[in-house]
């Protein structure tokens, strides 16, 4: 009786540390995936093999075109205590060491700041896509509309373009620069004293993609490209325009800052408090002409947090 | 006599102490049994799996909210209902490593082919007696490229820690020596390019050539990197989208109107096109159409492109802004010109933005690398330390992408994809390959010659 005590013992004491050792949860176990759903998305896209694009949901169609303008208002101070300095290391002659403003507000009108439309859209359509944008389609983003760096700045922190144009990225240092843009297409452009350079996107992001200098690292940017034309960074006062919205679809909407990228947290729209999910938000359907006036409102805590 | 009596008691001796121990010696071979039995069979072995890239989903999720893991909130995190929701989409688009798929009416089936695939996937199993690769039915990845590479394609081999530079992380989709980027924007390898690669290795590091192989042997290789690549671009396509189908606070993360694919449901179909949709940009710069990626054509250079006159041209451009080389690879070449780099498989695991220089980030700073994102969430998941991307040292000779001046042209005009080497559309012709002659030149001055060693003259000779 004893003896065999002693040995489940001696077996337990070597068996458990056996199984101990060898399980070991790698990084991602998330356990067995279900065949079921696996077989189904497998059948559904053998399905489409060789019979091109899906069966895509019918949109809806749009009664004509609205407007919508606003401003984005911060509600308190920005603590621009803690702001970084450029960790300039080279070139200091002509680069900034200012502090990095990440967040700038100007009488309470937040700069910078990113509106676009996250919806369906019929890039080429007369019902969706208005005339006018139409004809902007494939335009060269030159002159105010460039993308310029000066004391190794870049001048705007967040750039919308449309997927078929051509963005000029400008270099008005005396040094030399180069432009490093990790989107879908990437591509890392040196750009001499005083030249630019041509960015051709040719796909859609569904969230902005950052740029950057390697010669000087400390120097950031981004880039949201869309294959429409509805959206729209807010000035200096914090003011923004979006023209030719479609009018009796719904408009999801994101809002962006770099700070506070796809953010969930409340905001007032007109006075209403509004959970961003993840920066996301639904306006109401536009009536044709409308022009519709948004205030946004967002708290400074939520730049100080992630600040 | 005496030794005999000695015998007996040793021999006493030992019973009693087996019978102290209250184990007999059948009992003692029996457990000893049960666990080498144990240790054998091993209590874990799954089958091959893909791993998800919990890397990345800490990455979004850092970006989204910066404050510390354990201070977020469950609502700015992917639920594990979103991230196995994610590896089901993906298992049912791309299958598994012993059993790879490919996700139909992407164009996808005319560019990577099945076979190749199945060749390259799998356990190593061969056919046939003899054990060399051509006798190999299955496994030509696993065998040649998961020990460093890793079964999912993500530079996370056994090996990969002790490597330096790290194996290619494919997931990214991007690759770094290729003929195809031309215009200033990256383009996707072409198979020729990744051929290359396979045929030459990558000097400087630990990939090694593969010319042991046969020709279908490294064409299937090819294809499988290709899908290995896709396959990782798709699954941060999907995690990107599954994250910003987002719980807002007041929601349980847990709500099945959160997955990406609602299965069960009538919405299935929907969603699957919304995957779909997902794919195109993912696969479309890959396959270009049916064509795949093209290599441009780079004329031969000029007469005399590395006279005298021309090196000295070259030396010119190097530290004009135009080429701007000096910037990086420093006054003498020697590659300390910007020393605080990062590639893009790194970046991302410093958890900092664009603009925020290393040690300027919101991670505070340790030994001038942001490191507080890495030791908290990522090197908890087992993802290798970053380092940081030293330019070139362009006077030693030895040029990763190839040592052919088309090759250092090519670097110089196309720049080097992931990294911060930009390519160059301003250079003409002429200058581009002055540069070349210039950079070739330099491991020839006389400045780059080591010192020679001081000869030992042997005790009692030195003065």
């Amino acid at each position: 009786m004893k003896l065999t005590t002693r040995f489940f013992q001696l077996a337990l004491i070597i068996v458990i540390p056996c199984l101990l050792g060898c399980r070991r949860e790698l990084p991602g176990d998330i356990g067995r995936t279900n065949t079921i759903n696996v077989e189904e998305v497998s059948r559904s896209f053998q399905m489409q093999a060789g019979g091109g694009v899906g069966s895509q949901a019918a949109l809806p169609e749009p009664t004509g075109f609205g407007n919508i303008t606003g401003k984005i208002t911060v509600d308190g101070s920005i603590d621009t205590s803690k702001f970084v300095n450029y960790a300039v290391n080279k070139d200091a002659n002509v680069c900034s060491a200012e502090p990095n403003r990440r967040v700038q507000v100007n009488n309470g009108g937040l700069h910078w700041g990113l509106l676009f439309y996250d919806g369906d859209f019929k890039a080429g359509d007369d019902k969706w896509d208005h005339p006018e944008y139409q004809a902007e389609a494939t335009a060269v983003l030159d002159g105010d509309l460039a993308f310029d760096q000066k004391a190794c700045i870049f001048l705007s922190r967040i750039k919308g373009m449309r997927t078929g144009q051509t963005l000029k990225i400008l270099n008005s240092d005396p040094v030399g620069h180069n432009a490093k843009l990790d989107g879908l297409t990437s591509a890392n452009l040196q750009i001499g004293a005083g030249a630019s350079v041509d960015y051709k996107p040719g796909f859609q992001e569904s969230k902005p993609f950052g740029v950057s200098c390697s010669a000087h690292p400390w120097m950031g940017a981004y880039v949201i490209v869309r294959d429409n034309s509805l959206f729209a960074v807010s000035g200096e006062d914090g003011t923004f325009e979006i023209r030719n919205v479609p009018s009796g679809v719904s408009l999801p909407f994101k809002f962006w800052h770099e700070v506070i990228p796809s953010g969930s947290f409340a905001i007032t729209i007109n006075g209403e408090a509004v959970n961003l999910s993840r920066g996301g938000f639904e306006l109401p359907a536009l009536e044709p002409g409308q022009d519709l006036d948004l205030q946004i409102t967002i708290n400074a805590d939520e730049f100080n947090n992630a600040l | 006599m005496n030794s005999v009596s000695n015998k007996a008691i040793a021999k006493m001796k030992l019973r009693q102490s087996i019978k102290v121990m209250g184990v007999s010696a059948w009992g003692a071979s029996a457990s000893l049994l049960l666990a080498c039995l144990c240790m054998l069979t091993g209590c874990n072995s799954k089958p091959a799996a893909f791993q998800v890239n919990e890397a990345y989903i800490r990455a979004v999720e850092y970006k989204a909210d910066v404050t510390k893991p354990q201070m977020r909130d469950a609502s700015t995190r992917l639920s594990t209902a979103q991230i196995k929701n994610v590896s089901e989409v993906l298992e049912g688009l791309f299958g598994t490593p012993d059993k790879p798929n490919l996700p139909g009416g992407v164009g996808l089936e005319s560019f990577l082919s099945m076979r190749k695939l199945s060749v390259a996937a799998g356990p190593v199993i061969y056919t046939g007696d003899d054990q060399n690769s051509n006798g190999l039915e299955s496994g030509l990845y696993r065998r040649h490229c998961a020990h460093c590479h890793g079964v999912t394609g993500d530079g996370h081999g056994p090996t990969a820690q002790f490597l330096n530079p790290y194996p290619r992380d494919y997931r990214k989709g991007q690759f770094k020596f290729k003929l195809t980027d031309a215009d200033g924007a990256f383009k996707k390898p072409s198979k020729k390019d990744l051929n290359h690669v396979l045929m030459e290795g990558i000097p400087g590091t630990s990939m090694p050539s593969f010319r042991v192989l046969t020709e279908p042997e490294r064409s299937s290789i090819i294809d499988y990197v290709v899908y290995l690549a896709i396959r990782g671009q798709t699954e941060r396509a999907l995690i990107d989208a599954a994250y910003l189908l987002a719980s807002d606070n007041s929601e349980i993360p847990d709500n099945p109107n959160k997955l990406l694919v609602r299965f069960d449901s009538d919405e299935a179909s929907n969603d699957l096109d919304y995957v779909r949709e997902l794919l195109t940009p993912v696969v479309l710069p890959w396959t270009n159409n049916g064509t795949g990626s093209v290599q441009r054509t780079i004329e031969e250079a000029p007469a005399g492109w590395n006279s005298a006159e021309s090196v000295e041209r070259g030396r010119q451009l190097f530290f004009q802004s135009k080429a701007n080389c000096f910037s990086c690879h420093g006054q003498t070449g020697v590659g300390d010109g910007q020393t605080n780099l990062f590639d893009n498989w790194t970046v991302e695991h410093l958890g900092n933005k664009p603009g925020d220089a290393a040690g300027s980030g919101p991670d505070g700073e340790i030994a001038g690398i942001p490191e507080y994102f890495y030791h908290n969430e990522l090197a908890q998941i087992g993802v290798v330390p970053p380092r940081n991307l030293k330019p070139r040292n362009l006077r030693l000779g030895n040029y990763r992408g190839g040592r052919r001046p088309i090759d250092i042209y090519q670097r110089i005009t196309g720049g080097i994809e992931g990294t911060p080497m930009p390519g160059n559309t301003k250079l003409t012709q002429e200058e581009g390959w002055s540069l070349v002659a210039y950079v070739m030149s330099l491991p020839y001055e006389a400045v780059s010659r080591p010192k020679t060693a001081p000869v030992f003259q042997g005790v009692g000779t030195s003065k």
